[in-house]
């Protein structure tokens, strides 16, 4: 399914921008888990990274469905916000089994440019940073995948019809 | 009152957004940014959606719900806070119209004052969350609390749960309930137990209540499919796979029940009949174990008229019944049924009438409070 190719730039627009965005995780005890993850978006499919101890991976290895909420707004006004809701599969990546992936290679390179501050000013500070959200991978660390099955666009908590592009 | 650590609490109540997470009921999860409010006093979150959303649909199949509530440093990400609070909702479209919904509204207004720019749906109604567990995280550092309703003040640790574990005739049940009306405590029957394990976020399916009673016929498979080698291969790899099964669920169900059993006797007030419970709440402080014997003539005598069986198949009965009981906590939990080092008191009813065996444990209770 290549629904990620006619996304509307609406959308894509959002996934670039948005710096932090929460993910629903729901694992056979259906008891769902929300998250806030770091992410890249590479054009196709979104990226985050887990620990191989957090619950959401857990979730994930039970059910892959997932929901991914993009939500950009302003504190200064709360009511002025742009959102988009993501329904996907997950796909978990081992990335020592990967790791010389060119797509993988781009998915890592826009982690360390969207969150700097996560990655390099954090590196002498490594130990520190909790697990969950050490961008650079390391043993423990694998990269999640989501596919993009279907999403829903809000403006100002209305859901907005936006066309595809094709 | 439930208790929630203060960090908790200022950021429920400073946090502008919650990020709602529901699951359908094909488990796909939801997530949608809410308006909510906090009222201090009860715990419990408020959200306001229209009655015709995705979420309420799912929240009426899986009343189970998580909220992620975050305060970002826009300086140093070090210093982000945030909570994570998996509830139970409840949808209430008669709170709207109601005193308590009045209030909720006013809060509502007070929180988000410009709010009616949004234009707000007609079928607006109220969401009450009651939180189960809580992960809150301040930087680097996570934490989980759950919140624990307190019916007995802080550093009282007289007994509040007594345990009674019964010969089948000993009349036990009888003293039990008689215990619960001197004491004003509660009786815990096995609806008590589904009940509680429901409000934990537990199911009735997953919840298999592996009584006592039930177990002779587990040990009998269990025997009959431990030969293994004898069976033909075919019918090994059904029956391996039915056993497997089925000894799983009674893992699960011994956690579930246990984590039951736990929480009731937090709450305090109750009194557990059977299930396990003086091995599963041993060496709790506040809880009372009691073991109620009688003599074999008026256990024979009583299963007889509460069954109208003989005396032979009554014989037979007790025999098989203490047999089951005794297997099932060797097997689980590894212990002799009739150890007295497990029980705090042990009543022989062939001394006593039901009356002064309840009294008895009441006196020893409260004897055991003034400690």
């Amino acid at each position: 399914m290549a629904v990620e190719r006619v996304l509307p730039s609406e959308v894509t627009e959002l996934l670039d921008e948005g710096f932090i965005g929460y993910l629903g995780t729901s694992g056979w005890d259906r008891i769902p888990h929300v998250t806030p993850v770091i992410f890249v978006y590479d054009g196709e499919s979104i990226f985050f990274t887990t620990s191989k101890l957090a619950k959401k991976l857990r979730n994930i290895q039970e059910n892959s469905r997932v929901a991914f909420l993009v939500d950009v707004r302003d504190i200064s006004d709360l009511y002025k916000n742009r959102a988009v809701m993501i329904y996907g599969r997950a796909k978990i990546i081992h990335l020592f089994a990967h790791r010389a992936h060119p797509r993988l290679i781009r998915v890592l390179t826009l982690f360390l440019k969207k969150y700097p501050e996560y990655t390099k000013a954090y590196a002498k500070t490594q130990h520190k940073i909790p697990k969950v959200w050490k961008p650079i991978p390391f043993i423990r660390r694998l990269i999640v995948q989501i596919d993009i099955e279907r999403f829903v666009y809000m403006r100002e908590t209305q859901v907005v019809k936006v066309t595809q592009q094709t | 009152m439930t208790q929630f650590p203060f960090e908790v609490m200022d950021l429920l109540e400073e946090g502008h957004l919650a990020y709602l997470c529901t699951a359908s009921d094909r488990n796909q999860p939801h997530v949608t940014p809410m308006f909510f409010i906090f009222d201090r006093e009860s715990g419990e979150i408020y959200l306001l959606t229209p009655f015709r959303s995705k979420k309420i649909w799912n929240m009426k199949k899986n009343p189970q719900v998580s909220l992620a509530i975050e305060k970002l440093d826009p300086v140093n990400p070090a210093n982000n806070t945030g909570v994570m609070v998996h509830g139970i909702s409840a949808i209430d479209d008669s709170l709207a119209r109601s005193a308590v919904g009045n209030k909720i509204y006013q809060q509502f207004e007070a929180k988000y004052p410009d709010m009616d720019k949004l234009g707000l749906a007609e079928d607006q109604v109220i969401v009450k969350i009651i939180p189960k567990k809580i992960v809150h995280w301040r930087g680097m550092k996570f934490t989980s609390t759950v919140p624990v309703e307190k019916r007995h003040t802080e550093g009282e640790v007289g007994i509040s749960t007594i345990t009674i574990s019964r010969q089948v005739g000993s009349r036990g049940n009888e003293v039990a309930k008689r215990l619960c009306e001197l004491l004003g405590y509660q009786y815990v029957s096995k609806e008590v137990i589904a009940e509680t394990a429901y409000t934990m976020g537990i199911t009735a399916q997953e919840f298999v209540d592996s009584s006592e009673d039930s177990y002779r016929f587990k040990g009998l498979l269990d025997r009959l499919l431990g030969r293994g080698e004898t069976v033909a291969t075919a019918e090994t790899v059904v029956g391996r796979e039915y056993y497997q099964r089925l000894k799983f669920d009674e893992e699960l169900s011994l956690g579930v029940l246990r984590a039951v059993l736990t929480s009731l006797s937090r709450l305090g007030g109750v009194v557990i009949v059977g299930r396990g419970g003086q091995v599963l709440l041993r060496n709790h402080k506040n809880v009372f174990h009691v073991r109620i014997v009688a003599p074999k003539e008026s256990r024979v005598k009583a299963i007889m008229e509460r069954y109208g069986l003989n005396e032979d198949k009554a014989v037979q009965f007790i025999k098989d019944r203490d047999r089951a009981a005794a297997q099932y906590l060797k097997r689980f939990y590894g212990v002799d049924w009739d150890d007295p080092s497990l029980y705090d008191m042990r009543i022989d009813m062939g001394r006593m009438n039901v009356e002064d065996a309840a009294k008895a444990i009441a006196e020893a209770v409260k004897l055991g409070k003034n400690l």
